[in-house]
């Protein structure tokens, strides 16, 4: 199993940062499901950049037939999965988790402030890198 | 290291319907950059504004929260030669009832 941890800055450049840190660790992927990875993991990042008041990290656990991906906070927020109403302004990050991943949840910390959100993508043979 | 994510804005067609080229790569840390060069290339008789995005690699919802403003304000938004993701993030918001893509 691959795991890769970085911590990030509560910061808008974070977002930016934290794209850069999945790209740069899922090289092997398929384009597709990459650009996928690095979508949701932007729509989390900017949540916790949004809506919460601490810094936060990103985890990314591979083996050979699944990724997980765990972005944590220790603020307050809570995430709120909106209906999808075209015409909102905000509420779509969760949303984008949701339509991309297999699976998705939220976790809160038990013995801290925070939460962790986490979704997986299912790895097909194609993406074994032959 | 700790830079906004590159990006490209070109004032293609400074018309009555305006077309903005935008490349690179929009998130967090640049959409109020876009925001700005929009704002400033409408008037207030614009109603169609033209957003080529053939060169955008990377846009999330920060960048649809700013497609929504600005569709509620020119009236016709049109997307050209979204990427496949883009046009995927797109399509799963639900904004095909208000965006046009272009093919």
């Amino acid at each position: 199993m691959n795991e890769y941890t970085q911590p990030f800055s509560h910061d808008a450049r974070s977002v930016t940062q934290a794209r850069r840190f999945v790209r740069q660790n899922l090289e092997e992927l398929p384009p597709d499901l990459r650009d996928a990875v690095e979508m949701m993991v932007s729509e989390l990042a900017t949540n916790c950049v949004l809506h919460t008041e601490s810094d936060f990290t990103v985890h990314l656990e591979q083996t050979a037939d699944e990724l997980r991906v765990e972005v944590s906070d220790s603020g307050r927020g809570r995430p709120v999965l909106r209906p999808p109403d075209p015409t909102s302004i905000s509420g779509r990050g969760l949303r984008t988790v949701e339509m991309l991943s297999d699976a998705w949840g939220v976790q809160p910390h038990s013995d801290a402030p925070g939460k962790t959100v986490w979704f997986t993508v299912t790895l097909s043979e194609v993406a074994q890198g032959a | 290291m700790d830079e906004p994510a590159p990006l490209t804005i070109s004032v293609v067609s400074d018309s009555a319907s305006p077309v903005i080229a935008v490349g690179g790569e929009l998130d967090l840390s640049n959409v109020d950059r876009l925001g700005t060069v929009i704002g400033d290339s409408l008037g207030p008789e614009t109603t169609k504004l033209t957003l080529d995005v053939s060169g955008l690699r990377f846009m999330d919802s920060s960048g649809i929260a700013l497609l929504v403003r600005t569709q509620a304000r020119v009236g016709t938004l049109t997307l050209r030669e979204p990427s496949a993701i883009i046009r995927r993030l797109v399509e799963a918001t639900g904004l095909t009832e208000i965006l046009r893509l272009e093919p």
